[in-house]
C-alpha cells in the first residue's frame, strides 16, 4: 500500500492505473475480438478454476511493445486500484480506495460511479446540528462531524472528560496530546471552555 | 452533562439499529471481540437526540439495520436519525422512513440492503 507517499508517487500510480485500462480496452474494443465468452473476465482470477488465463490473441510477444493508450479516464481518486479490473460485456468494473466504477470498455466512459466518502457523511449530519447545540461525538466515524460543523454557526462539542468546547481535528505537528477527544486523538478545547468534574473518590 | 439531560444532539456510530430505534453499539457478541461501552449507554439515554452514522451494511455485506438487534443493546428505542452511506432514515413511530438517498440508488434497491420495513418520506406526508 501507498500509505506513506508523497503526491508526487500518488500521482504516479494514478497514470499506471490508467494505463493498465488503457491496455484493457485494446483488447476489448478491437473490430476483431473473439467470441464474447473468452473477452470476459467476470471475477478476480477470471474464472472458477482460477487459471488467470486469457485465449485472447490481439496482444503477443511482438506487438505488446508498441500499445498505446486508447482513451484514458480520470476516476478523482489518487492511487492504486484495490482489486484487478473486471470485464463484463463491454464494460469493465473497478474499484478505488473510495469508489466503484463502470467504464464503458470502448470510450472509457465513465458510466457510474459509487462514491463512498466518510467526509461527505460527516458533512451531511454536520448539516443537521443547529446553532447553539450541545452535541456529543461518539468514537470512530462520528468524530469526524467535528471537522464539517458549519463555520457560522456556534455550536459546542461535549466531550466525556467533561469539556465542552472541542475544536475540530488541529494540522499536524500542533496536536496536544494533553487535550483529547472520545476516540483518544487529540482535539483542542476552544478558548473559555467550560470544564466539569465529579469529586473522584479513591479507595 | 450526559445524564442530566443537557445535551441536545448525540452522534453514535452502531453495529445494529432497529425499526424500533433500537442501538447495539457495545459487543457484537464475538467470543474474541473486547467490549467496548464507553459513555454509549448514557448518551444514548441522555441526549435529547441521538443521530447514528454507521456503514449501511457490514464488510461482509449483512444489514445493519434490522427488525430487531441480535446483538446486546446499548439503549432502547432512543434513535431518531440513521446516517449510512446509502442514505438518511428516520426513526418513526410508524416505522422508519427514508428521508434522503445516495444519488442514483432506487428506493428498491435500498429496501433490499436493509433488514427492516421502510417507508419513503412522501408516504409519511400522505398519512
Amino acid at each position: 500500500m501507498e500509505g506513506n507517499s508523497r503526491n508526487g508517487s500518488k500521482r504516479k500510480l494514478l497514470l499506471i492505473a490508467s494505463a493498465t485500462v488503457a491496455a484493457g480496452i485494446a483488447v476489448a474494443g478491437d473490430a476483431k475480438a473473439p467470441a464474447a465468452g473468452s473477452a470476459q473476465w467476470g471475477m478476480y482470477n477470471k474464472s472458477y478454476d482460477g487459471q488467470r488465463y486469457s485465449t485472447l490473441t490481439q496482444i503477443n510477444t511482438k506487438n505488446v511493445a508498441k500499445l498505446k493508450p486508447v482513451c484514458v479516464a480520470e476516476l478523482g481518486d489518487a492511487g492504486a486500484f484495490q482489486p484487478g479490473p473486471l470485464v463484463i460485456g463491454d464494460t469493465i468494473y473497478l474499484t478505488t480506495a473510495t469508489s466503484t466504477v463502470a467504464l464503458d470498455a470502448t470510450s472509457c466512459d465513465i458510466q457510474w460511479q459509487n462514491i463512498y466518502n466518510r467526509d461527505q457523511m460527516a458533512a451531511r449530519v454536520a448539516r443537521d446540528i443547529p446553532e447553539g447545540a450541545y452535541v456529543n461525538l461518539g468514537i470512530g466515524l462520528p468524530t469526524l462531524v467535528a471537522n464539517h460543523l458549519p463555520k457560522d454557526r456556534k455550536i459546542f462539542l461535549h466531550s466525556e472528560n467533561g469539556m465542552l468546547a472541542m475544536g475540530p481535528a488541529p494540522a499536524l505537528g500542533e496536536e496536544d496530546w494533553d487535550v483529547i477527544n472520545a476516540g483518544k486523538h487529540p482535539s483542542p478545547c476552544l478558548p473559555a471552555v467550560p470544564i466539569f468534574t465529579t469529586p473522584i473518590l479513591s479507595p | 452533562m450526559m445524564r442530566g439531560g443537557h445535551l441536545d444532539i448525540c452522534v453514535l456510530g452502531a453495529f445494529q439499529v432497529s425499526a424500533s430505534g433500537d442501538l447495539a453499539s457495545w459487543h457484537t457478541g464475538a467470543p474474541d471481540a473486547i467490549p467496548a461501552v464507553g459513555g454509549a449507554m448514557d448518551l444514548a439515554i441522555g441526549a435529547k437526540r441521538v443521530f447514528v452514522m454507521m456503514d449501511h451494511q457490514t464488510k461482509s455485506g449483512e444489514t445493519k439495520i434490522v427488525e430487531r438487534c441480535t446483538y446486546p443493546l446499548t439503549g432502547i428505542g432512543c434513535v431518531n436519525r440513521i446516517y449510512t452511506d446509502l442514505a438518511v432514515i428516520d426513526v418513526t413511530r410508524a416505522g422508519l422512513r427514508v428521508a434522503e438517498m445516495a444519488p442514483g440508488l432506487s428506493f428498491d434497491e435500498l429496501q433490499r440492503v436493509t433488514g427492516a420495513p421502510l417507508g419513503s418520506a412522501a408516504t409519511r406526508t400522505s398519512t
